[in-house]
């Protein structure tokens, strides 16, 4: 019975305890960033992020850290990236980041993580580690939060908060209660109450106007956590300590105080059937708690032989709701009991015709066979057992064939996927398609699938946690596999785009090279270095008539024509006066070239070194095309970062083969196991059903008068 | 307290996991049918006896290493499509000719955005029409990334539009125009569509980013 009670408060646990950390992920981050995003990285990342796109944002925070992080926004990113992983579904990786961030002791003043945020984060690093079963890790990490500041600041946060810590804290005294650790969360209680002081204690305090001390006083007489006094006297939804409330009764159940328990499942119905009225916002949940709770009402009231109390209890329960199967169920052994077969029989021809849950079909054709015995209509009877033989017959072979021919795909196909809504820009072609791995399907916020059975075979094996873990492995898989399919085509297109790459550029080179040897380029640094040669040389021989400027050879061409013209005059004292003019101006033409040697001469050598710096330059320009030409490193490096892509996502799929194929083999043995299950199972119906014919077609044969008052005598064939 | 979605979902958890306490129950009761024991046994106790009936601990131990391996293959899968996105941009959209347009929202109170529209030198190069999600993510301080190309070196003038329901729940256009410097390192400008208290009207702006 321990079991029970862990089991089902687990099941709530994961269900309504820690049922929105995507939302709450979200909704945190944006009390936790500055209003405005510092960087444009960041404020990328919270735009994938606040659309739910986990792995979107995680793969822009992983760009950004490679593309020099993130400024401006202290740890915050870091905080965004742990709660982006929790969502994802990575919650070691979560665990150890949340773990870095906030229990840095370098951090005493909060400056890199602020008390607001420094308080979120234990919030859902408690979270976190109640989802690894990890109950004294989560409890420490609650621990941390300033209830103060959290209820001021975030009062649904603190409603859940205080909801986790009692969850929590009545785990760890169920544990210590086994084991007899140290510390304790829960009084020890010296004697049980009885249903009389408990609503004693309730009168009273409530005459006086402090009920809020009646949690108190339920926990001094240990029946109740500290924390869970908490939760219902300071918590101001009211969601919250209805699903403790819930909670204590089964537990109630558990420790058999079925007269509490029947009062408190009392109370709970009543309270939800008020608020069901007012609260239109959470009226699905409400009904559905209600529901719950009658159901749980009406098995009770059967346990303590109320026969006519859970007929009206479970009468309460609308047709259409989830629990109405279980609900007709129990309405048949209740009407059973209570002798009113007509009743029965019609809840269990209802049961019979409804297609949902084929297990309580496995149940119906006996139990109305059974049931027309005890009625005293041994024919119908009769001929009701053998529809049940046949039933079952058909079932298990149909079982074994299933159990034989069991795939995969048979699988999925027997599965109905429930969609959720996305945004149709953001669906691709295979999008449209509604299949495992898709974003389309839709899943909690712990990735379990929200499905349907389209074959009810797999009604009771889907609504199993290994099977659910199954399911959202392989579909986590798919999608892992999906999300690398687009770099497969964009590698490709990589490829050929390096292709055009390197074919323009090799155009581009031969162009280049048919330029570079139309200028002669090697012709030209050859006669630089000749005159530069010559320029050293006829500087050391102080050379003036080898540096004259422009205007001192115009001047030396002149005295050269001079020259010559005067030499074709005939002689006389005309060309006598023309020579000494001439000498004269030779002689200063000497003098003006000396004078101006060293002038001329740091000219020219300011030329001869722009010359040579320029054919410098040309050489190392023309060495880096030469480079060019030859190697091509840019794009051999992009070469080989595509191929090594290439390999590691070559590398990614096989893993991720290789990973379809454990959780599809692991999935496939589940439903061998359970199609195995079913089939024992109809086997026990078949004999039991076949047993019971062949009594009475013996007795109706034998002696057929006798045959109502005889089947009575085999009530253990019957279900009551 | 919880918004219709996740309400839906809550619901939906909710109906899931009662399922699981259903179907552990009606294991029980079928296999006592079969042995004819409920006979013998007080009729209501069905409820109490199947939820011992957990699933088998078995399977979740095959299913635990598989758990584990998947959040392995996450973190490299992550890895691996963050270098495969830093080699497409470095391939695609080099720094030296790169250049980014960002879009945010404040608060948007006087603007419910429907679209914008960016062109650069007279040329449309972005279009986008906007979905709630991606409004409410604008307007919670996300930032979206509107275009990412190449340009050139040198002056280039940059529009934006936007399109939306204004105040009065009239149609509402405006544009932006600044002349930027495209140098030889990444060009980011963001398209800051803000509230106007003054004239309770929205306004654009375009801002360079260094």
């Amino acid at each position: 019975m321990q079991k029970v009670f862990c089991f089902l408060l687990l099941s709530l646990v994961s269900l309504f305890g820690m049922n929105s950390v995507l939302a709450d992920v979200e909704n945190s981050s944006a009390q936790v960033i500055h209003a405005q995003a510092k960087d444009l990285k960041y404020g990328s990342v919270l735009y994938e992020l606040y659309q739910g796109h986990a792995f979107e944002a995680l793969s822009a925070l992983n760009v950004a850290k490679v593309r020099g992080g993130i400024t401006g926004h202290n740890n915050h990113p870091a905080l965004i990236e742990g709660s982006l992983m929790l969502a994802y579904g990575m919650t070691r990786e979560a665990k150890a980041l949340f773990e870095s961030l906030l229990l840095n002791e370098a951090d005493v003043d909060n400056v890199f993580v602020s008390e607001k945020a420094r308080n979120q984060a234990w919030f859902y690093l408690g979270k976190v580690l109640m989802l690894e079963q990890d109950m004294q890790g989560s409890w420490e990490a609650l621990q941390h939060v300033n209830s103060n500041e959290l209820s001021q600041e975030q009062p649904d946060i603190f409603d859940e908060w205080l909801y986790l810590k009692t969850l929590i804290s009545q785990r760890l005294s169920v544990q210590e209660d086994q084991n007899s650790l140290q510390q304790t969360t829960k009084k020890i209680a010296k004697q049980p109450l009885t249903l009389a002081q408990i609503q004693k204690a309730y009168t009273n305090y409530k005459q006086a106007g402090k009920t809020e001390k009646f949690y108190n006083w339920l926990y001094e007489n240990g029946e109740i956590t500290k924390e869970a006094a908490e939760l219902l006297s300071k918590s101001e939804s009211y969601i919250w300590p209805v699903y403790f409330r819930y909670n204590k009764a089964v537990e109630l159940l558990h420790d058999q105080r079925y007269d509490i328990a029947n009062n408190f499942l009392q109370a709970l119905v009543t309270d939800l059937s008020k608020w069901l009225v007012t609260d239109v916002v959470n009226s699905a949940e409400l009904l559905a708690l209600k529901d719950q709770s009658l159901l749980s009402l009406g098995q009770l009231q059967l346990v303590q032989n109320d026969y006519e109390q859970a007929l009206t209890t479970l009468k309460r329960i609308k047709i259409e709701s989830v629990f109405s199967d279980q609900a007709l169920f129990t309405y048949a052994v209740a009407a059973s009991h209570s002798k009113k077969f007509g009743l029965a029989l019609q809840a269990l021809n209802t049961l019979k015709d409804r297609e949902l849950f084929s297990p309580w079909r496995q149940q119906a054709p006996y139990a109305l066979a059974y049931l027309y015995e005890q009625l005293g209509e041994p024919d119908l009877a009769l001929e009701a057992y053998s529809v049940a033989v046949s039933h079952y017959e058909n079932l298990s072979v149909k079982l074994e064939k299933d159990q034989a021919d069991v795939t995969e795909k048979k699988v999925l196909d027997a599965l109905s996927l429930q969609e959720k809504s996305i945004e149709q820009d953001l669906l691709s072609d295979q999008e449209i398609v509604l299949a495992l791995g898709r974003n389309r399907v839709a899943n909690d916020e712990y990735g379990y699938l929200q499905v349907d059975p389209s074959d009810f075979n797999y009604a009771e094996l889907l609504a199993t946690e290994p099977f659910q873990l199954s399911l959202r492995d392989l579909h986590e898989l798919y999608k892992l596999k999906f999300s690398l399919s687009r770099w497969e085509d964009q590698l490709s297109s990589f490829d050929s785009m390096m292709v055009t790459r390197e074919q323009l550029r090799t155009q581009r080179i031969n162009e280049t090279l048919s330029v570079m040897a139309s200028q002669k380029s090697e012709q030209w640094i050859e006669q630089q270095k000749l005159f530069s040669l010559e320029f050293d040389r006829e500087a050391e021989a102080e050379n003036s008539e080898f540096f004259m400027d422009d205007d001192q050879r115009d001047y030396l061409s002149i005295i050269q024509r001079m020259t010559k013209n005067l030499e074709q005059l005939p002689k006389g004292e005309e060309k006598d006066n023309f020579e000494r003019k001439i000498k004269r101006m030779a002689a200063y033409f000497s003098w003006w070239i000396d004078d101006r040697y060293s002038v001329n001469l740091w000219a020219s050598q300011k030329q001869l070194n722009g010359l040579t710096r320029a054919v410098d330059q040309f050489k190392q320009r023309n060495a880096v095309l030469k480079k060019h030409v030859s190697s091509d490193d840019v794009n051999q490096q992009f070469f080989e970062r595509i191929k090594e892509g290439r390999a590691r996502l070559s590398n990614m799929n096989v893993e991720l083969e290789k990973n379809i194929s454990l959780a599809s083999a692991s999935l496939l043995v589940l439903v061998k196991e359970e199609l195995g299950r079913q089939r024992e199972e109809t086997q026990n119906y078949l004999l039991a059903a076949s047993k019971a014919r062949a009594r009475l077609s013996d007795v109706l044969f034998l002696n057929p008068t006798d045959a109502s008052s005889q089947s009575e005598l085999h009530p253990k064939e019957g279900v009551k | 307290m919880m918004n219709a979605n996740e309400e839906g979902m809550y619901m939906k958890t909710f109906t899931m996991r009662n399922l699981i306490f259903l179907m552990i129950l009606l294991i029980s009761l079928s296999v006592k049918a079969e042995t004819g024991e409920i006979a013998n046994e007080p009729a209501g106790n069905t409820s109490l006896e199947v939820l011992e009936s957990e699933p088998p601990s078995e399977a979740s131990e095959d299913v635990a290493p598989v758990a584990l391996s998947v959040e392995e293959l996450k973190k490299k899968v992550i890895e691996l499509n963050r270098d495969l996105f830093i080699l497409e941009e470095d391939l695609l959209f080099p720094a030296n000719t790169q250049f980014a347009v960002f879009v945010s929202l404040d608060t948007g109170k006087f603007l419910q955005l429907d679209s914008m529209k960016l062109k650069v030198d007279g040329e449309t190069v972005a279009a986008h029409l906007y979905t709630e999600r991606q409004i409410k993510s604008l307007q919670r301080g996300g930032m979206q990334r509107l275009y990412i190309g190449n340009l050139k070196t040198g002056e280039h003038e940059i529009t934006a539009f936007f399109d939306g329901i204004g105040p009065d729940n009239k149609a509402y256009k405006q544009a932006a125009t600044t002349k930027i410097m495209k140098e030889t390192d990444i060009k980011s400008l963001e398209i800051k569509i803000k509230d106007q208290s003054s004239n309770f009207e929205p306004s654009i702006e375009i801002v360079e980013w260094d």
